[in-house]
């Protein structure tokens, strides 16, 4: 008997809290648990992401410890300038193509790094620094720079004081307004929970190859025109379908290798 | 008072391992839910009162780190802490067999329930194919380490 009243007990908290969903007093513990725990979180990554870099350095002293002394000691140095020379190329590059990209847009852009993705399999967000206090609102558009383009990431789904958490557009939850660069052609952009996107609402009779390049539209308030979605993969045979024509993109944006992200302000 | 340091960082674990896996090991982008195998494990091993107590802590955890309406993990870990507690003593804990079935079984009740309660605040999550098998397979194979560290560490121990 005790269990199963302390289970209608707990059940009733757990519906409550459902019903409750997202008032302040609930927000406010959220914010309390994110605030203690963000912190550790990040720690945690960092530490892995040492680890990592680890494995090379140990791989190479065994490699060099083969040597003489004397060499040992100048190949050490050298693919210590040889690995930071890289790093600062690579970083330099990054940054003059950010910096190019980020002189066309014309929108004042926050930058943000990712602390934690979702722990759930049922959505794809991510977590990110900055919150309230740095001037995120919800439903900002998210981006990321990939090479030379401009490209969508998702957008804010949940702002709090210090952080925030971004809906990312492979999730199902997610919309966005598109069309194909080559034809112009509009259609919208779903999430599939994979790491594959759907263009859908595709008139039949509008010409779509695989290849195409996939953008915003820039129609409703958060997404603007020109930022690049994806690329098609594969179009799905349209006897099949009984009106609209569907394709699968491949998103630009790497969202699992993200490690920082754009935000634009409106 | 020292079980429960034990159990919080447990759970804390848990869902750092979890977030973890997410972003190192996952399998098309689907992780094991490392939750609840452990709501799945002290359910099954210490009775109702204990699994339907630990689940909702745990899913309560898990509810803040997540998008998912506040309550739903909850609520779901609840609810199997409580069933699992039902086969507290009534089969062979040590058995692989058992475990790999309960597991499975688990999955699933996690699953639909998650479905019931989407459907019912009208949020438009299916039920893919990757989340009826890779999941529970996934969930299955990570059980296997998990039930046997937990069982390493007993709480009777501590």
């Amino acid at each position: 008997m005790k269990p199963t009243f302390i289970l209608l007990l707990l059940l009733f908290i757990n519906v409550l809290f459902i019903s409750l969903n997202l008032t302040r007093k609930v927000n406010s513990f959220k914010y309390l648990v994110y605030y203690v725990f963000s912190p550790f979180n990040d720690k945690i990554f960092n530490f892995i992401n040492q680890t990592k870099e680890l494995d090379n350095r140990v791989v190479s002293l065994i490699r060099v410890d083969k040597e003489n002394k004397k060499l040992k000691q100048q190949i050490n140095e050298l693919l210590f300038f040889k690995n930071r020379y890289e790093q600062l190329l690579r970083e330099s590059k990054y940054l003059y193509n950010t910096l190019k990209l980020y002189q066309e847009i014309n929108f004042e852009i926050i930058s943000a790094r990712i602390i934690s993705q979702d722990p759930s399999n049922w959505f794809r967000t991510i977590m990110i620094d900055k919150g309230k206090k740095d001037g995120i609102i919800q439903d900002m558009c998210v981006i990321s720079f990939i090479s030379d383009k401009v490209v969508l990431v998702g957008r804010v789904c949940e702002v709090n004081q210090n952080s925030s958490k971004v809906i990312l557009i492979t999730d199902k939850l997610s919309f966005v307004p598109a069309e194909i660069l080559s034809s112009r052609y509009e259609g919208l952009i779903t999430g599939s929970d994979s790491s594959y996107l759907i263009l859908d609402y595709i008139l039949p009779d509008i010409s779509l190859k695989i290849g195409d390049e996939i953008i915003t539209s820039g129609i409703g308030e958060i997404y603007p025109s020109g930022i690049y979605i994806g690329i098609v993969k594969e179009i799905e045979d349209t006897k099949k379908t009984t009106y609209f024509k569907h394709a699968i993109v491949e998103p630009y944006a790497k969202l699992n290798f993200l490690k920082e992200v754009f935000l634009l302000k409106k | 008072m020292q079980k429960f340091i034990y159990l919080f960082i447990v759970i804390v674990c848990g869902l750092i391992l979890q977030i973890l896996l997410k972003q190192y090991l996952s399998i098309f982008e689907f992780c094991p839910e490392i939750l609840l195998l452990t709501v799945i494990y002290y359910g099954f091993k210490y009775g109702c009162l204990f699994g339907e107590i630990y689940g909702f802590f745990a899913g309560l955890f898990l509810d803040i780190f997540s998008v998912a309406p506040f309550g739903s993990n909850s609520l779901c870990f609840t609810i199997i802490g409580y069933i699992f507690g039902h086969l507290h003593k009534k089969l062979d804990e040590t058995n692989i067999f058992v475990q790999i079935i309960l597991v499975l079984i688990g999955s699933y009740i996690y699953l639909l329930l998650m479905f019931f309660i989407f459907s019912l605040l009208s949020i438009h999550k299916f039920i893919s194919i990757s989340n009826i098998v890779i999941v529970p397979f996934y969930n299955i194979i990570v059980s296997l380490i998990v039930f046997r560290i937990l069982e390493e560490i007993k709480l009777t121990k501590i």
